[in-house]
């Protein structure tokens, strides 16, 4: 166990669980992201519930994915481009000035941030460099050298076991 | 980005370095299609409903055949919760368009006097947006303020009249 492992797990599991509870959250009141995300006038119409499905659908099979440690790389890249959507959406919301109070995040971390008084959830640049900052951390996993602890991990190391019983 | 390309070397005897990443990256998109499909269906069937907490407040709802006749003899203001896109395409006619997340923007076309029967509605029961506006409204100094839960959709069901814009 090194200590730039442990810290990629951590991160990785707090990514994960971010995304997840995120997800779990806006499930949890679907009708309301749906309208959410509407009013970030970035979508016609049409587009408006396809694109929730997929975006809560990436959310959970992210977290999922991320807090096991499986496909954790590609995990990683598609969450940091899932941040990267999110934070041009709020940069578009800021920059436009339209009338959102809540960014509809679900976050478990901005909501926290917000009770310690960084006023995350409100649509802000905080909000966007919060999203930014989550992005690079996910990219930041990908491109290190180490590899976390994980179901990977796990299986890699029972396959090559098993291939050393075999010979 | 040498150390992606390293650990592919490592742990892939084919000379293809980001065949895994991309084959990871595949994986995850078919789970994140499928996930979505299954969010659709649950969706279709009514699943991700919230009439639970909706159904906790009875005495603050407007229900049929009530509703359709305090909308005849125009005793109340109906209160859209829809995006102005929906509004637009149909609304209960006479009602007025305050999504819930623009409420800052449409709240001046509300009515000034705060002891006018509002009753907020949005797409169907499984919508939470029209309880959300009620508390919103009330929140605002509206005192009479009810919704009707079966939306537009039970509206239309019983063949009510629609007014597009």
């Amino acid at each position: 166990m090194t200590i730039p492992s442990i810290l990629i797990t951590v991160l990785r599991i707090l990514l994960g669980a971010i995304l997840l509870f995120a997800g779990i959250a806006k499930l949890s009141n679907f009708g309301a992201f749906v309208i959410n995300v509407d009013s970030y006038q970035m979508l016609s119409t049409g587009f408006v519930k396809p694109i929730s499905y997929l975006l809560v659908s990436a959310e959970i099979t992210l977290g999922v994915v991320l807090i096991v440690g499986y496909f954790s790389r590609g995990a990683c890249i598609l969450s940091s481009f899932i941040f990267l959507i999110f934070a041009v959406a709020l940069a578009n919301v800021v920059w436009k000035k339209l009338p959102i109070l809540d960014c509809g995040c679900g976050n478990f971390l901005f909501s926290l941030l917000d009770m310690i008084g960084f006023q995350i959830t409100t649509v802000s640049w905080r909000a966007v460099f919060m999203d930014i900052v989550l992005a690079a951390v996910s990219f930041g996993i990908v491109i290190s050298s180490h590899q976390g602890y994980g179901l990977e991990l796990l299986m890699t190391k029972m396959r090559k076991s098993n291939s050393v019983s075999h010979k | 980005m040498y150390s992606i390309l390293k650990r592919s070397q490592e742990n892939n005897s084919d000379n293809s370095t980001f065949r895994p990443i991309v084959k990871e990256l595949l994986i995850i998109c078919i789970w994140i299609s499928f996930g979505a499909l299954t969010i659709w269906g649950a969706d279709g069937f009514g699943l991700l409903s919230t009439t639970q907490q909706v159904q906790s407040y009875p005495s603050l709802q407007v229900d049929f055949p009530a509703v359709y006749n305090i909308w005849k003899q125009k005793q109340a203001v109906f209160v859209d919760a829809r995006s102005a896109a929906h509004f637009r395409r149909g609304h209960i006619p006479g009602a007025i368009n305050v999504p819930i997340n623009r409420i800052v923007l449409y709240l001046k076309d509300l009515p000034t006097d705060k002891e006018t029967l509002l009753i907020t509605y949005c797409g169907s029961i499984t919508c939470p947006n029209a309880y959300q506006l009620m508390n919103v409204l009330s929140g605002h100094g509206y005192q009479n303020v009810r919704f009707f839960p079966r939306g537009l959709r039970g509206w239309l069901a019983l063949g009510y009249p629609l007014e597009t814009e």
